[in-house]
């Protein structure tokens, strides 16, 4: 695929997610002006995206995207999705401390016994403050 | 008189220790994720808002909006100091702070943006006293069609009047309000866009959204474009920060067209602090007798700015507490709040629930007092802060969004949704894309599908609804020169450029 066409994503997606809200919203019931039904917005915003999307798609000139670098995006994804994980499953101290470190990898130069004393102490904070005083049900280990 | 009584009930609601002490935690944690670049006051407003639940509104809408006004003091810190701003509408106060910073004279930029931000702040807060209940008077009348129009001026003028493409804002505000559609239609009880996601019936999670958005996004821009700021070590004593006379008289000029224009532009809908501060730098440049000096260090265009963003902040709540209709992405969460608490925000407000609604003022007096003494002899502590490394920082931002998001619904569901929605902004953004008409597009989606609805059954399906009644066609017609006047704009710059 050609690098510059890359640049115009965004408003290629929002063309799709416009006809896409006006599709599905045409399966609602659309009703009429006085009554309107639950298809009626859903079709007639998905058309005015979609029309907007397009004008975009036809006045923007590709441009010439850098390329990204890589490290801190997987880092900062791969921390989330971690913690969505193991919340689930390992409890609030796992899920929080992997979090917090493996978002630390984001940036080269860390200095790990602070990053360490850093998670420890956030997560036993976080802990007190939502689950002990606010009653969030989540364990602190285990599921 | 009857002002005098009503200011009476604000503080006999919060002249008491709890009050005092949240009001003081708002503020304090607003200067906080104001001095440091990286966390903005809509992701902490964002992250605050599920510990608000466990509040009653008004100690919950005293907290948000003192760190909403509090970051604004904080903000100008860093871009002073670092050349960064703290916070989005701190960005103009780079323009001559930072050179003031290189010339020694950092400690006088920082107690006029401060005085400034006072007195501005203040200035508005009398206007809220006076023509809130004015406005919610006139107001009351106001039918479903006027509404509509009042909305629909809101999603333009945030969208067209910000500093990138008008038609890029405009697409951003209706896949904002396609998004506001998730969830369960209340007329039909019809689920839309649900997909068989049973966390999708109640709609997409408002601190989902905002965190992704801004706090994800915020985050990833950051580590990707690398501008980490660092702190050169600077001491701010006391003595450094009194200036000098001619400074005064700079000051005293530009203190007054700031609270002004940023009284003004808080009060329309859609124009928030940011572009306050910016229109504010433009004028004091204009009337200045020393425009020369702009950008090298001048007082004037540190103070303009910073004393119109606070005025704006303030009288922002002018039409959020009275219309319900909020001016700016910051806002628009604060309404999301203030519904989740089942108080509805509009003309009703300050008569059905005085206590709410004047206890709000008279925090924001007592929390402004709080901020001149946070930030004028305990300065120094702010500027210790600056020197907190960001890689130590954005990983405990990230688990707090994490930990934060799911308490709201203890749904992991949602945290995942942050972590879309954020990688989403990151992406848009750098194709100038901006978030916050999307936001606010989501937020008034629900009204404005209410309204709109509602006008066409009253008028039985009569689209000359809308301009019939004076007050909606009034709005209408802004909204249009609005759009036409940001095509001609775009026109005119591309026929500049053509002609260079």
């Amino acid at each position: 695929m050609n690098e510059k066409l890359l640049s115009l994503l965004p408003p290629f997606a929002l063309l799709c997610i416009g006809l896409g809200s006006a599709w599905v919203g045409s399966g609602y019931d659309i009703g009429t002006l006085t009554a309107m039904g639950p298809g009626f917005l859903p079709v007639v915003l998905g058309l005015c995206l979609a029309f907007l999307a397009a004008l975009l798609l036809w006045l923007e000139k590709p441009a010439d995207v850098s390329p990204l670098p890589l490290r801190p995006i997987a880092c900062v994804s791969a921390g989330i999705v971690a913690w969505v994980v193991l919340a689930d499953t390992a409890g609030f101290f796992p899920a929080g401390l992997a979090q917090v470190l493996l978002s630390s990898l984001a940036l080269p130069g860390q200095k790990w016994v602070t990053v360490a004393i850093i998670a420890v102490v956030l997560n036993a904070a976080a802990y007190a403050l939502f689950v002990m005083m606010l009653g969030l049900p989540l364990p602190a280990f285990g599921n | 008189m009857e002002t005098l009584t009503n200011l009476a009930l604000g503080f006999e609601q919060v002249l008491t220790v709890q009050a005092l002490l949240i009001c003081l935690l708002g503020v304090t944690l607003g200067t906080f994720i104001g001095v440091l670049p990286g966390i903005g006051a809509l992701t902490t407003i964002s992250l605050c808002l599920p510990l608000t639940f466990h509040l009653d509104p008004l100690m919950g809408l005293i907290m948000l909006a003192g760190i909403f006004y509090g970051s604004q003091y904080g903000g100008s810190t860093a871009s002073i100091l670092l050349n960064v701003p703290g916070t989005a509408p701190a960005a103009v106060t780079c323009l001559d702070g930072y050179p003031l910073t290189k010339q020694g004279r950092a400690g006088v930029a920082l107690f006029v943006t401060t005085i400034g931000s006072f007195i501005g702040g203040s200035f508005a807060i009398v206007l809220l006293i006076l023509f809130a209940p004015m406005l919610a008077n006139v107001a009351i009348s106001f039918s479903a069609a006027d509404y509509f129009s009042i909305m629909l001026l809101a999603l333009t003028a945030a969208s067209t009047l910000g500093v990138g493409s008008p038609l890029k804002g405009l697409a951003m505000v209706v896949f904002g309000l396609a998004l506001g559609l998730v969830g369960t239609d209340i007329n039909s009880g019809q689920f839309r866009f649900t997909f068989g996601v049973p966390a999708l019936a109640d709609g997409i999670n408002l601190v989902a959204l905002a965190m992704g958005l801004f706090g994800v996004a915020e985050i990833l821009n950051t580590l990707v474009t690398g501008a980490l700021p660092r702190l050169e070590s600077t001491r701010i004593t006391l003595r450094s920060m009194l200036p000098t006379k001619e400074d005064w008289q700079d000051f005293r000029g530009s203190c007054a067209r700031g609270s002004l224009v940023g009284s003004f532009l808080g009060m329309l809908p859609g124009t928030g602090p940011t572009i306050a501060a910016f229109i504010s730098y433009a004028i004091e440049k204009k009337v200045s007798r020393t425009p020369e000096k702009f950008g090298h260090g001048s007082i004037a265009g540190v103070t303009g700015p910073e004393t119109a963003n606070n005025a704006s902040v303030q009288a922002a709540f002018i039409p959020t507490l009275t219309l319900g209709v909020p001016g700016d992405a910051i806002m628009a969460v604060m309404i999301g709040g203030l519904l989740i608490h089942g108080v509805t925000p509009g003309p009703q407000l300050i008569s059905d629930n005085p206590q709410l609604f004047w206890g709000v003022v008279a925090s924001f007096w007592i929390g402004n007092v709080m901020l001149l003494i946070l930030n004028l002899p305990l300065i120094g502590l702010w500027v210790k802060l600056l020197s907190i490394p960001y890689k130590v920082l954005f990983p405990a931002i990230l688990f707090l969004i994490s930990i934060g998001v799911y308490s709201v619904n203890n749904s992991t569901f949602d945290v995942l949704l942050t972590f879309g929605f954020g990688l989403l902004g990151f992406w848009f953004t750098r194709r100038g894309f901006p978030s916050a008409p999307l936001l606010l597009g989501f937020v008034l989606g629900p009204l404005i599908e209410e309204n709109f609805r509602r006008a066409l059954l009253l008028s039985d399906g009569n689209l000359a609804t809308f301009v019939e009644r004076p007050v909606s066609l009034g709005f209408l017609l802004i909204t249009l020169a609005l759009l036409v006047a940001a095509g001609l704009s775009k026109h005119l710059l591309a026929r500049k450029n053509r002609a260079q």
